[in-house]
């Protein structure tokens, strides 16, 4: 290939653009290939001309060309526009000072040729050989070469370092900025931080209070229906003894009088009870019971107890399918046949007419599902959940002429949640409803109490020895006589103190056998009394039962028990229960009791 | 206005050339070291040109006026650190550097320096 390729051009119009022309020159030199003094001979030789043009003339341009042939070159044009062209040449010829530095150019040069222009000005054309054999450049190499000068070339060190020194004070203040702006960001996050600790610190607060509100509620509930509870089940054990006859005949009306008076005791004491239980769910006190039963014995036993709310003639049918067989339960039957029961009588509350069906399945997971379901009026989508809350009650006509307390169905919630299960209701106006019970066959919570199979009971004290006797402190009166007249049939003689001056006048007086105390009593509490006796040394073994119809919280139950007091529930209602608690608590004090005849 | 830093070191002053200078530059600099001698009343000069990778007339040129001047003004000066391909570029130029006393490199200009002050 043979031609020139154009490199680089640089403008000249004053001295720094010579520094720079000799600069360009040096590196272009040095990227065609040429030897260390043969860049030097270049860089000087550009120098001198461009310098030459810029003294001679006002301006000027500088050309790199590289021309290949035989040898490759490198070509410098550097023309003005001064129009003394002759002058130079004849000068050059003869030599003189001013020229001092072309003639040694044309030294160093191996080509060095000066060209007046047509168009005025001159041209001064040098060329410096390549070594022989040197490869030509390749158009790619070339144009690498021209992409590399066409960079902006760094001036000089000074202004280089002042470049670097700007991009460097740049750099700072940018970083200041960003710095600014973090400090800026941070101060905002903590100022977010702030608010949210602080909102935090309210939904603590507004979460205390509810707790607490939820709590005094509870509370509130508790102590209610205690009060209301104590009088109640002396009205029905006092209407139990009446009808009884176990003072003597009734007559006629005086039997129905008394029975009516039992039937409201007994609607209101449900009332009181289930209550009592939603309170005792919420304070979390309810222990589960555990025991092992079989699905159809359970279902057997709900359908004894439930026939008797359908009536003879009615429109309504109980049915129960056929319950699976051999299915084991592990968990609470008690509050299980509560919660059914709870369905099965709403459930026929609110049928006119079709049939109640209660069907049991064992689900996946360990899990049995129990099924309510009734042709009734039906539940609208909306109100799904709303039944579960206490007291809320579905507009309906049918409401209005059954009763309720509103309470059953929250009740049987919250009792299916204690035993680990869930309840769940698929209802449409008008179409009836089906209630789901599903829960763990079994029972994997704490268990609070494994009911021991029932001992057999001791025999009364050997003959001979005088009954034992114990002392009853309690401020009711009826609570007192009901008490006493269940304690003489278990063989005991028993003495009455109405409060706690009573109890340490009889304690003074003669040391009982055990002393059953109750709670709540006006003046000094029963819990007071107990401490008092406790710290009487000759009194410190005397058995004490806490007989009370209060709900104890867990301090005083840790009270109670650590000065060796058991408890026993004052429930005269459920007399057998009641009784047989009371039998086992005296047992457990080391007192002989009898099975009453 | 740039400006070639002069330092006095002992009884010498040391020019050392960092730059590719203009000819603005280098005229201020023979204007600066002329001053600095008679103001300091030094009497030897060391110009290290080691830095310096191309000299054409113009540069020596001027360094040779420096010479000049500075043995006027009773100061002897040495040229240092001169690369070979520009003492080669220097020669074919056609410049020889009358009055002009080089030497390798620093430590040699110091004691070429010495020994002339001795000298007087």
């Amino acid at each position: 290939m043979k031609g020139t390729a154009p490199l680089l051009s640089v403008r000249l119009e004053n001295e720094h653009d010579v520094v720079v022309a000799r600069q360009r020159a040096r590196r272009i030199a040095e990227l065609l290939g040429f030897e260390e003094p043969d860049v030097v001979r270049i860089a000087a030789a550009v120098s001198e001309v461009a310098r030459n043009a810029v003294s001679r003339s006002s301006g000027g341009t500088v050309e790199f060309r590289y021309a290949s042939g035989v040898p490759h070159r490198l070509r410098v044009v550097v023309s003005d526009l001064a129009r003394d062209g002759a002058v130079l040449r004849q000068q050059l010829d003869l030599g003189g000072a001013e020229v001092e530095g072309l003639i040694g150019c044309r030294r160093l040069m191996d080509h060095f040729v000066v060209e007046e222009l047509d168009g005025g000005g001159v041209r001064v054309v040098f060329g410096k050989n390549l070594r022989v054999g040197h490869r030509a450049l390749s158009p790619q190499a070339l144009l690498k070469l021209t992409q590399e000068l066409a960079l902006p070339p760094s001036r000089n060190l000074v202004d280089e370092l002042q470049r670097q020194n700007h991009d460097l004070l740049q750099a700072l203040a940018e970083t200041q900025r960003l710095q600014q702006d973090l400090a800026q960001l941070n101060r905002e996050l903590q100022d977010t931080n702030r608010g949210v600790v602080a909102l935090y610190a309210e939904l603590d607060e507004r979460a205390d209070s509810l707790r607490k509100a939820s709590e005094a509620k509870t509370r509130f509930l508790s102590n209610m229906t205690h009060e209301f509870r104590s009088p109640l089940n002396s009205i029905l054990s006092l209407t139990r003894m009446l009808d009884e006859r176990m003072d003597g005949e009734l007559n006629v009306e005086q039997a129905k009088q008394v029975s009516f008076i039992r039937k409201a005791a007994s609607d209101l004491s449900d009332l009181v009870n289930d209550l009592l239980d939603l309170a005792r769910v919420e304070a979390g006190k309810v222990p589960v019971r555990l025991s092992q039963f079989s699905v159809a014995d359970l279902l057997s036993t709900l359908r004894g107890t439930t026939r008797p709310l359908v009536s003879a003639q009615g429109e309504v049918a109980l049915v129960f399918d056929e319950a699976p067989e051999g299915v084991v339960l592990r968990t609470d039957e008690g509050k299980l046949a509560q919660v059914l029961r709870n369905l099965i009588s709403n459930a026929i509350k609110f049928t006119e007419r079709g049939e109640v069906r209660v069907s049991c399945e064992a689900a996946a997971d360990g899990q049995i599902a129990f099924h309510v379901s009734d042709t009734g009026v039906g539940i609208a989508a909306a109100d799904h959940e709303r039944i579960f809350e206490e007291f809320a009650q579905v507009e309906h006509p049918l409401q209005q002429k059954v009763k309720g307390t509103g309470l059953g169905l929250p009740l049987a919630r919250r009792l299916t949640e204690l035993l680990g299960g869930a309840i769940r209701v698929e209802s449409e106006p008008g179409r009836g409803s089906e209630f789901t019970v599903q829960i763990p066959m079994d029972y994997a919570g704490p268990p609070d109490l494994v009911v021991a199979p029932e001992m057999p009971l001791r025999h009364a004290a050997s003959p001979g020895s005088g009954s034992p006797y114990l002392l009853v402190v309690d401020d009711d009166e009826i609570s007192r006589y009901l008490l006493r007249s269940s304690l003489e049939a278990m063989g005991f003689a028993v003495a009455e103190a109405n409060g706690a001056e009573a109890c340490f006048a009889a304690l003074r007086r003669s040391r009982p056998a055990a002393v059953l105390l109750d709670v709540v009593m006006p003046g000094m509490s029963g819990l007071a009394v107990l401490e008092t006796i406790r710290g009487t040394s000759a009194l410190e073994r005397l058995p004490v039962i806490l007989h009370t119809a209060a709900l104890l919280g867990d301090a005083d139950r840790q009270f109670a028990a650590a000065r060796g007091a058991k408890i026993v529930a004052k429930q005269f209602g459920e007399r057998v229960a009641w009784e047989s608690d009371l039998r086992r608590a005296l047992q457990n004090a080391g007192l002989p009791v009898s099975i009453p005849a | 206005m740039d400006r070639i830093p002069i330092l006095r070191m002992g009884e010498c002053l040391l020019v050392t050339i960092q730059v590719d200078m203009h000819d603005q530059l280098a005229l201020a600099l023979q204007d600066d070291l002329t001053s600095a001698i008679t103001k300091q009343r030094t009497r030897a000069v060391l110009i290290d040109i080691s830095a310096l990778v191309m000299v054409d007339s113009f540069i020596g040129r001027m360094l040779a006026n420096i010479s000049a001047m500075s043995k006027i003004l009773d100061a002897e000066t040495v040229v240092v650190g001169m690369q070979p391909a520009v003492a080669i570029t220097l020669v074919e130029l056609g410049l020889q550097l009358p009055g002009v006393r080089t030497a390798l490199n620093v430590d040699q200009g110091m004691k070429l320096l010495r020994r002339a002050l001795r000298a007087t």
